[in-house]
């Protein structure tokens, strides 16, 4: 006998939409991207902080869903799954280096990205999930496939590490040109600093 | 009252249970340490309030999108619309695969398997029952050389060996099939689920093995009969000539299977190993179905054997040279004189064993020396032998009373031959003594 799905709305629950997107239903999934669309595209805005490479993530991370359909496991929050696909995504595309920003008009966009910038890109992401999306620690440590209190600890640094960021950045004069410290680069060990019989 | 620094975080974000949150409330009240601490992040949580971002890529964009992503769900994923469900198809029959392979070669009782074949097998013709003799006696040999032989199976085979010569050929067939299905249900004692697999895939070897051919009746030619005569005088030349001749004559036909058998068998043991191999590899296919083609693959095992064990008796043969000489030297030196049928040279070499040292190799020398007194028809002395076996252990006694009493009743002393079987043989053994009692003490009540 064969298992009808039932009929779509714009009020379908998630998990029924991915249950037709699993069945190839191009509307289903036109839907799921009305309903999540503007996640994915503030995610990835604050996590890449550039609008082309943001659109080109959203783009590759939707299209990595679409692939992936059957990888949602029925009962699982379909945020969460989505989350963990523009994470992971994000991460691919983070720049290895990233030049030290200077906002010029010292707008409180800026500022908070600038302090952001000091942040890993797990750190990043964490908080802006959290922050900006709404996740609780349960479903960012989902989304991250680590355990809640790694979690926790983690956005404890992160926050401590942002308030630190904040305050240097409110005692070199708010409105002035903000001035963050030099970012540690990763020194590259030349041949003749590696110890000698090393393989 | 101990800080909250931990939960001060999971407060400041309301990701706190109220009644948590109630405690961390009452402790920042007056923990000034945890206070400045909370407004740090509400600071820092108010200065995130600031970053707006658009959201939003544009119509053109979110139309793009949902065309591609509309072509990627139309479009034939290999791996998930092909490869993944026809996976767990070929992951099973990988698994089937393995079982069957981990079972066939591990797991498998080869011996009970063999052994139940033959006795399920059409054995009518006088010829077949002399063939299944030879491969009974190469395998008795064969144990004989184990390290530790299963004692059973050589009292049910050795009884095998000796039915009367005299007994009806129809009786004859039938006690041979009973005692290989004794052998086979002993070779069977262990945990039950093996044997319900190997009854399973013995099944399911019969649905694809060819049905046997339906056995001819009737008396073998005069040519084979000589042919036969010549084996059983050791006159393996002439022998092997008959046999020949049997093969080539195609009014022999009937007893084809059995000359090319039996050829195969004396090629082996005069040397021509190459002949006896493609006679035996022959068998199965030309004779499909028939006793021969079943007992030629383990003839062929058995004579491979044989001709391994020649290295070890040269390298015995050094020691001696050099005079180091042990146990192992003659009891191996006794084995191989066996094998090439020369009882004498055996019956020398294990008592010498016997007479000078002691041990596992004095046990077994013990236990072979009897067969060849039994070989070579001297009864008396294989009495005294099988005697002395109550001094080792319960199974080499049970074991013994049997050789006793067949060794009695060879002597045509029957009520001897009854006393000799205990309470213990008796119940260990059942098969073996119903034949023994039912051939030679003229009872078949006597139990």
């Amino acid at each position: 006998m064969e298992n009808k799905l039932p009929a779509l709305n714009k009020q379908s629950p998630d998990t029924a939409l991915l249950l037709h997107i699993r069945d190839r239903n191009p509307f289903a999934f036109e839907l799921l991207y009305e309903r999540y669309r503007k996640h994915a595209a503030a995610f990835a805005q604050r996590m890449l902080c550039d609008d082309s490479k943001a659109a080109s993530a959203v783009k590759e991370a939707m299209l990595r869903a679409a692939a992936k359909r059957e990888s949602y496991r029925l009962g699982s929050s379909v945020l969460t799954w989505l989350f963990r696909i523009f994470y992971h995504v994000c991460l691919e595309r983070y720049p290895r280096v990233k030049e030290d920003r200077k906002p010029e008009a010292g707008l409180p966009e800026e500022i908070v990205a600038g302090a952001f910038d000091r942040l890993d890109p797990e750190h990043r992401a964490m908080v802006i999930m959290q922050k900006y999306h709404s996740l609780s620690y349960n479903n960012i440590a989902d989304v991250v496939g680590r355990k809640p209190s790694w979690v926790k600890w983690q956005m404890k640094i992160a926050y401590d590490l942002l308030g630190l960021e904040f305050q240097r950045i409110r005692n070199s004069g708010a409105g002035k040109a903000v001035k963050t410290l030099p970012r540690k680069k990763k020194a590259k060990k030349s041949p003749a600093e590696k110890p000698a019989g090393g393989k | 009252m101990a800080c909250f620094e931990d939960q001060i975080l999971e407060y400041a974000t309301g990701n706190l249970s109220e009644q948590e949150a109630d405690r961390v409330r009452g402790h920042i009240k007056y923990c000034q340490k945890c206070h400045a601490y909370y407004l740090g992040l509400l600071k820092t949580e108010a200065e995130l309030i600031a970053w707006n971002v658009s959201g939003s890529f544009g119509d053109a964009f979110d139309k793009d999108l949902i065309i591609a992503c509309e072509e990627r769900l139309e479009a034939k994923d290999i791996i998930h619309d092909i490869l993944k469900p026809s996976l767990k198809y070929v992951y099973l029959a990988l698994g089937l695969l393995a079982f069957f392979a981990v079972y066939r070669y591990a797991l498998f009782n080869e011996t009970a398997a063999v052994f139940s074949r033959i006795g399920s097998s059409q054995i009518s013709l006088e010829t077949e029952a002399k063939d299944l003799e030879l491969y009974l006696e190469q395998r008795l040999i064969g144990e004989f050389r184990e390290e530790e032989p299963d004692l059973c199976t050589l009292a049910t085979l050795e009884m095998a060996l000796n039915l009367p010569a005299d007994e009806p050929a129809e009786q004859r067939m039938a006690d041979l099939k009973y005692l290989l299905n004794e052998t086979a249900a002993a070779a069977r004692k262990r945990f039950f689920l093996f044997n319900a697999l190997d009854g399973a895939f013995l099944a399911g070897e019969d649905v694809f093995r060819p049905k046997p051919s339906p056995v001819p009746s009737g008396k073998p030619g005069k040519e084979f009969l000589l042919a036969a005569a010549a084996l059983e005088s050791k006159e393996w030349d002439k022998a092997a000539e008959l046999f020949k001749a049997v093969m080539q004559n195609p009014s022999c036909a009937e007893e084809g299977k059995a000359a090319a058998f039996r050829l195969a068998f004396v090629s082996d043991v005069t040397g021509d190993y190459a002949g006896a191999d493609r006679l035996y590899s022959l068998l199965p296919e030309k004779y499909k179905g028939s006793v021969e083609a079943l007992l030629a693959p383990e003839m062929k095992k058995f004579a491979q054997a044989r001709r391994n064990y020649s290295s070890l008796v040269e390298i015995e043969a050094a020691r001696i040279k050099r005079g180091k000489e042990n146990a192992s030297t003659y009891y191996i030196i006794g084995n191989e004189k066996m094998l090439h049928f020369d009882l004498d040279g055996a019956a020398e070499a294990y008592t010498r064993v016997i007479l000078k040292f002691y041990g596992k190799n004095k046990r077994h020398s013990k236990i072979n020396l009897a067969w060849c007194f039994m070989r070579k028809g001297d009864y008396k002395n294989a009495v005294d032998l099988y005697g002395n076996f109550r001094l080792i252990n319960l199974d080499h006694r049970i074991y013994g009373d049997f050789g006793k009493s067949l060794a009695y009743a060879r002597l045509g002393d029957i009520d001897r031959a009854r006393e000799a079987i205990s309470w213990e043989a008796k119940r260990e053994y059942p098969g073996a003594y119903k034949v023994l009692a039912e051939n030679y003490f003229q009872s078949k009540r006597s139990y």
